[in-house]
């Protein structure tokens, strides 16, 4: 049987060699992690700082100058406030804090970069976030029923997933879910919809939820209360400043996950594929349940590096500015072994996840058998 | 206690601690305690960085005022520490944290001088072959650099309300909390004898050695008896019952300090049976990477807890097989989940199959497995 359409039926074998390859490019990398990539993440996480204080600062302090003095000002200002700020959130989130928590700078020993302890700038907690995406997500890449970004519980994006009624109005839940992703995120792990059907108590959901509003209770008071407050009178145009860019962050990380795994070619697993997988299995399992994205260097810093989607989740522990490189590694040894790499770009990729959103909300099957495949050989 | 012992670990301590952890019942730790609750202390410590001052929330900083040699390979360090350092006294010890290639690296060093006053410190550090931090600390780090250190812990102390005549015990780098007690006790006066018995290998590697005769020749009480072990023309032995009974024929009314590595220690101890007082400090150096299977000691600070477990097991499976339920993801690596701080002691990272005794580093449990006696922060 095969893996995917696209790819050619390795042997146990052939696939055990496969994941040498790749273990070795790991092998070869960590001795050669060092000052280069410890600078640049520092500059990355001062460049975060930088953007968002001068983002704040001209929001402020411009919704103040046109109220009092030159009204002129107010939309140069403002725009630029909000790009400023959304740059920094989406670097922030990203290119920061996604690699962060993944524990791929912990070799450094700094506090300020160690997975286990940072705390991003998103409403969802860094401690839900090692549970349903550090743990679930990349230990059950693609694998319905057990990685919950397929589909975040809302959406129908696979055959597989049984139709209902509720996802004819996927379309619009979708630009909503977009523009509200981060409350996704933070209430991924909190499993409401358990509480909804009542297999879950209210105590028990009281508990969950409270780290999770302190963060959000900080998230709030920060931007859309103190920061605007700053601006007196004017803070309206602040708070709505604020509000716009955290939307932005919020499409902008919406349309960089789907597009990691939610294109056309992306396939999806049964849980049989869990029993006595192999560490090639396994490999194979990340290759063909990610996508990556075709672009420059402006666009790997502005997904934070997920437009290596395929490398990331082979190396997840790797710093990710590594991930171009080892890319055309990976590459070359996917066509020796014959493994489809999925890679396109952006609007490409985006227009195959729209294509799947749109398509399974109406009623769908899936075609022929291979997306059921446990690797055999033949 | 070792100024050199460059990857050494720290033994039967009673105050090991990480670096970066506020240490209890500190004051300006529960300063910082406090702020942490209201805004991201790193993010301020970020923005303190571009004063001139060296203030920081998590991070004790101190600059180095001057630095002079102490032997052929080695260095006397003066350090300028911060306002709220807890002040230090003779005996104790200092963990200095610097960044080489990327990587923060953490040693501890003994203060080599009794405190001139509460905002200087001074410390010794003997280049070791191979050593990365003393290679550092000795060569490359310059007057006007600033190091990161720890409050000062632990370490020998003279005995106190008396004048007790002392019997000072040094190997190697266990002359330097000797010298400061030496120093300490000569400007307060003591009025017992005071003889100081030092093992160096050679006499490049003799630190102070002009300082000792002058020492002599004001301090009528004082007696300084050198041994060089690998001296050329005539090598003296080991510390022995024969160069006991020369340095202290009165050993049953002496204090005896003793200080370097384990081995030589543990001699002195068994050799100073007969002494009024014994008290001592030795470092063990590094496990070689052993290939057979033992049992060694796993201390669980946060719970106080000690277990022996084997070291032909991944520390997650082999903390689970002794009852313990560490929190855990993916159990190979992926997902971070049951990373921790290694405090002190050695492991084995089983990925790449290497030996790591860096102490406060964040390890991944699933992956490493103990090879020496460790304390995690569990």
């Amino acid at each position: 049987m095969i893996y995917s359409p696209k790819s050619r039926v390795l042997s146990p074998a052939q696939m055990d060699a496969f994941a040498r390859e790749l273990d070795a490019l790991r092998a070869q990398t960590l001795p050669t992690l060092g000052a280069n990539d410890a600078r640049y993440i520092r500059r990355v996480y001062a460049a975060v700082r930088y953007t968002g204080l001068l983002g704040r600062t001209l929001l402020v302090l411009g919704a103040l100058a046109a109220g009092l003095w030159w009204p002129n000002l107010f939309w140069p200002s403002w725009i630029a406030g909000v790009a400023l700020l959304a740059f920094s959130k989406i670097l922030e989130n990203m290119e920061l804090a996604h690699n962060v928590i993944h524990g791929q700078y912990d070799w450094m020993r700094d506090p300020r970069f160690e997975g286990q302890r940072y705390e991003w700038d998103i409403a969802g907690t860094a401690e839900n976030w090692r549970v349903t995406h550090n743990f679930r997500h990349h230990t059950y890449t693609n694998i319905r029923g057990m990685d919950e970004d397929l589909g975040y519980g809302l959406l129908r994006i696979f055959p597989e997933q049984r139709w209902k009624p509720f996802y004819l109005l996927q379309p619009l839940v979708s630009v909503v879910f977009a523009i509200l992703f981060e409350w996704g995120i933070a209430a991924q792990n909190l499993h409401l919809g358990r509480w909804f059907k009542g297999r879950m108590s209210s105590a028990e959901l009281g508990r969950a939820l409270r780290p999770a509003a302190h963060k959000i209770g900080r998230q709030i008071l920060r931007d859309y209360v103190l920061m605007p407050l700053l601006a007196g009178p004017f803070f309206l145009s602040v708070l709505l400043g604020a509000v716009l860019a955290n939307v932005i962050r919020n499409v902008w990380t919406w349309v960089v996950i789907f597009c990691g795994h939610f294109t056309t070619d992306v396939i999806t697993f049964s849980k049989t594929v869990l029993k006595d997988e192999t560490r090639g299995q396994w490999y194979l399992r990340q290759l063909h349940g990610s996508s990556n994205l075709r672009g420059g260097r402006l666009l790997d810093l502005m997904t934070g590096n997920l437009s290596h989607q395929i490398e990331h989740h082979m190396f997840p522990e790797l710093p990710a500015n590594r991930y171009a490189a080892l890319g055309k590694q990976v590459r070359r040894l996917c066509a020796t072994y014959g493994q489809h790499y999925n890679t396109g770009s952006l609007p490409r990729q985006f227009a195959q996840v729209i294509w799947r959103l749109l398509r399974h909300s109406l009623p769908s099957k899936p075609r022929g058998e291979v997306h059921d495949m446990k690797i055999v050989t033949g | 206690m070792h100024t050199c012992a460059d990857m050494c670990i720290l033994p039967a301590m009673s105050s090991i601690h990480t670096a970066d952890s506020p240490m209890p019942g500190l004051s300006a730790a529960r300063t910082v305690r406090f702020w942490s609750d209201w805004f991201n202390t790193e993010v301020a410590d970020f923005w303190l960085a571009h004063l001139p001052a060296r203030w920081r929330f998590n991070r004790l900083l101190a600059r180095v005022c001057e630095r002079r040699p102490a032997a052929a390979d080695a260095v006397t360090l003066r350090l300028r520490v911060p306002r709220r350092w807890t002040p230090a006294v003779a005996g104790q010890h200092v963990d200095v944290t610097v960044e080489i290639d990327g990587v923060r690296h953490t040693r501890s060093y003994s203060l080599s001088a009794p405190p001139s006053d509460a905002r200087h410190i001074e410390i010794t550090v003997a280049k070791v072959a191979g050593g990365k931090v003393s290679g550092y600390l000795c060569s490359r780090l310059q007057a006007g650099d600033v190091v990161q250190i720890s409050p000062p812990y632990g370490g020998l102390r003279l005995p106190e309300g008396t004048h007790a005549p002392l019997l000072l015990l040094a190997a190697g780098s266990g002359i330097t909390p000797l010298r400061a007690l030496l120093l300490d006790a000569l400007e307060r006066g003591w009025r017992g004898t005071i003889t100081l018995g030092y093992w160096a290998q050679t006499r490049q590697s003799l630190c102070f050695a002009e300082q000792w005769q002058a020492l002599q020749a004001q301090h009528d009480l004082l007696r300084v008896n050198t041994f060089l072990t690998r001296d050329p023309s005539a090598p003296a032995a080991r510390i022995n019952a024969e160069s006991l009974a020369q340095l202290a024929p009165d050993l049953a009314e002496r204090t005896v300090l003793a200080c370097g590595p384990a081995g030589f220690v543990d001699l002195a101890r068994t050799l100073s049976a007969g002494a009024a007082a014994f008290h001592a400090e030795g470092f063990t150096p590094p496990t070689s990477p052993a290939s057979e299977h033992r049992t060694v000691r796993v201390e669980l600070r946060r719970q106080g807890l000690r277990l022996d477990l084997p070291t032909d097991q991944p520390l997650l499976a082999a903390l689970e097989s002794a009852g313990q339920r560490p929190a855990h993801g993916c159990r190979q690596g992926i997902c971070n989940t049951c990373a921790c701080h290694r405090i002190s002691g050695a492991s084995r990272d089983l990925q790449r199959d290497a030996l790591a005794s860096e102490p406060s580093t964040s390890i991944r449990l699933c992956v490493h497995a103990a090879a020496d006696d460790l304390v995690l922060d569990l």
